[in-house]
């Protein structure tokens, strides 16, 4: 129907979009370990579902995934309701031992059905065999079989989200409030369960088991480094997965290389840029704030001492006297007092530095400010 | 002696928002309340007193239907909890709230109105209307659009009741709603609190600090797994009360009762 190249990058970046959906939510509600649970639990069902398929698009594939994805994080909430585990170190049992028994049926059983494929397709997918399964109506080719299988696991996803916005909301705040408003929180996390299972399975074929998680987690925790807001916050996932996707391929395609191993990479990068250079969260702007806040402290305490202290003022020992008593160095007294005297806070009068009203005011202003003073 | 009633007329009758009936809550086994029996009155502010872990939480959380009781009963306005989400509004505590999670102040707000709406339905201008004037009582309008990881303890308590205050119910239950606010906060959420009683709103908070009690509200119930006792705050604040729940030193109570005798005097 399309070009090869156009269709791959169509059901690439489907999927990397389908795993967003879920992934906003997990990671808004700090759940990261099922994004992981669930697509090492899904191994099990897809391992047994090929061996009775031979194919990496199968719906069986999908289903089986799917049940052993919601398989897995039922058992690890199911344990940790009846020992004192923590869910995380629950997770990594409960995942691995699924993923390991896939394995071995995979190995030992699956892939004697058919060539098409072995292990590190599984793990790490291949998404340029997405595009071998055709789907035909009439003889007519219409699509490949992933196309169509992730765009209606997107969809399912995208009405759950439409319907259960509310309560995916109330949920993820306060989840007591919810129960007081009779609002079931088995349903939701069921319901993202089930999103999470679906995109996870639908996506290992391009994907591979180990890759989705980032799929799903990072364009998400991208996301919040630059927006506070629900809704923006899974408009903006989505479009880091896209741009990830687009330009992931296009680096992968002519090189040769893994296709979605760029894709992952790439989103490793975009968040590691998030993390250092977001325009509000990003550490970088962190950090000149804090040393903005930190200079400003300096000349709050400066203009402290000299509101409510008697200390020599005299314009030719203040600095070393200042640096002594605070344990500073001379020269950052002196580029504080001469800043606070350039703005007029401080003023030089008969060889004595004395505090301006403004200075008085300004400090007053911020010791009353100051929780701990009340 | 327990007081029994042969049916739910009986509770309307006495006008009572709240009964909890022989309630035990467990957990692995282990009971955090135990068998508790209460009435609370309509319009009473009500403070739920006892040391940690004496199952006040739990009480409230049962009360708001978020606790299944492994025996007994919750009636609100005679109705099982289930049957009563209108009717009551729950507080819960500050820190069992997700703040990180991406949302403003606002629509923390307006979230009080949710369990108005239907599925798919979204809040309504009139809904609008009235999250922006319980954010106006609370005094945190100019914050609105703030994100809800940026505020303070204090707001943070302050926009929780403002939430509630959307819900327009009856009972408001509150767990610690003042504990480590600011004093702007303390004093903007007991003054929310008499309003709501001037309405004839049933309040029931779980507090802490014992020298405030008597000045803000009406009832006390002395909980430690068991209701040790429960009626008006000058009759429950006795020594023998104290150390059955608290095993506390009668210095305490005593610097209590002076306060109480205090504020009695400057009321007169």
């Amino acid at each position: 129907m399309f070009s090869m190249e156009f269709e791959l990058v169509l059901v690439i970046t489907l999927s990397a979009v389908t795993c967003s959906i879920p992934g906003a939510f997990l990671v808004m509600r700090k759940n990261y370990y099922a994004a992981d649970t669930s697509t090492r639990s899904a191994m099990f069902g897809i391992s047994i579902a090929l061996i009775f398929s031979a194919f990496l698009s199968s719906p069986l594939v999908i289903i089986f995934g799917s049940l052993t994805a919601i398989l897995g994080m039922f058992l690890i909430k199911k344990i940790k309701g009846i020992t004192h585990f923590r869910s995380k170190g629950i997770s990594i049992i409960v995942s691995s031992t699924l993923l390991c028994l896939g394995i071995l049926i995979a190995t030992n059983f699956s892939f004697n059905k058919s060539s098409e494929f072995d292990l590190s397709i599984i793990y790490l997918g291949e998404t340029a065999f997405t595009y071998f399964n055709r789907v035909r109506i009439a003889g007519v080719d219409i699509g490949s079989y992933a196309f169509y299988s992730i765009l209606l696991v997107m969809i399912i996803n995208i009405v759950i989200v439409t319907v259960f916005y509310k309560e995916f909301k109330i949920d993820g705040v306060d989840k007591n409030y919810a129960a007081s408003i009779q609002m079931k929180e088995e349903t939701i996390d069921l319901l993202l369960v089930v999103m999470t299972a679906l995109s996870v399975s639908v996506s290992f074929q391009t994907a591979g088991i180990f890759m989705t998680t980032a799929f799903i987690l990072g364009p998400a925790a991208a996301a919040l480094f630059y927006t506070k807001r629900l809704s923006t916050l899974a408009f903006v996932s989505v479009f880091i997965s896209s741009i990830a996707c687009l330009v992931g391929f296009s680096i992968a395609w002519p090189n040769y290389v893994s296709i979605s191993g760029s894709i992952v990479s790439f989103i490793g990068i975009l968040f590691i840029l998030s993390v250092l250079c977001a325009p509000e969260e990003g550490i970088i702007k962190k950090y000149f704030d804090y040393l903005a806040e930190q200079k400003k402290l300096d000349e709050y305490i400066i203009l402290d001492i000299l509101n409510t202290q008697s200390i020599d003022n005299s314009s030719s020992s203040i600095n070393e006297i200042l640096a002594v008593s605070l344990n500073w160095k001379v020269l950052r007294v002196s580029y504080i007092v001469n800043k606070l005297k350039a703005e007029k806070k401080l003023e030089d009068i008969n060889g004595k530095v004395i505090i301006t009203d403004e200075g008085k005011n300004i400090v007053e202003h911020f010791m009353k400010t100051q929780n701990c003073f009340h | 002696m327990i007081r029994t009633y042969s049916s739910q007329e009986h509770i309307e009758q006495l006008n009572i928002a709240v009964k909890v009936e022989n309630v035990t809550v467990e957990y692995k086994g282990k009971p955090n309340l135990f068998n508790v029996n209460m009435e609370v009155p309509c319009g009473v502010l009500l403070a739920v007193l006892g040391p940690n872990n004496s199952g006040k939480t739990t009480l409230l959380k049962t009360m708001a239907g978020i606790e299944k009781p492994t025996a007994g009963n919750v009636y609100i306005y005679s109705k099982p909890t289930h049957a009563a989400k209108n009717d009551l509004a729950y507080v819960p505590e500050r820190n069992m709230v997700n703040w990180d999670f991406p949302i403003s102040l606002f629509d923390l707000v307006l979230m009080g109105s949710y369990n108005r709406l239907r599925r798919v339905e979204h809040p309504k201008k009139k809904d609008k209307v009235i999250a922006w004037e319980a954010l106006e009582r609370v005094g945190l309008e100019k914050l609105a659009k703030k994100s809800i990881c940026d505020l303070s303890r204090g707001e943070k308590h302050r926009a929780l009741i403002a939430r509630a205050l959307v819900q327009d119910a009856r009972i408001y239950v509150m767990d610690d709603p003042m504990v480590a606010a600011d004093e702007e906060s303390i004093n903007i959420i007991v003054e929310v609190l008499q309003e709501l009683r001037a309405k004839k709103k049933t309040v029931i908070v779980s507090h802490h600090e014992f020298v405030t009690i008597p000045r803000y509200f009406d009832m006390v119930a002395l909980l430690n797994v068991k209701l040790l006792g429960m009626g008006k705050t000058e009759d429950i604040l006795t020594e023998e009360n104290f150390e059955k729940t608290y095993g506390m030193s009668a210095g305490m109570i005593k610097n209590i009762r002076l306060y109480m005798d205090e504020s009695h005097d400057r009321n007169k």
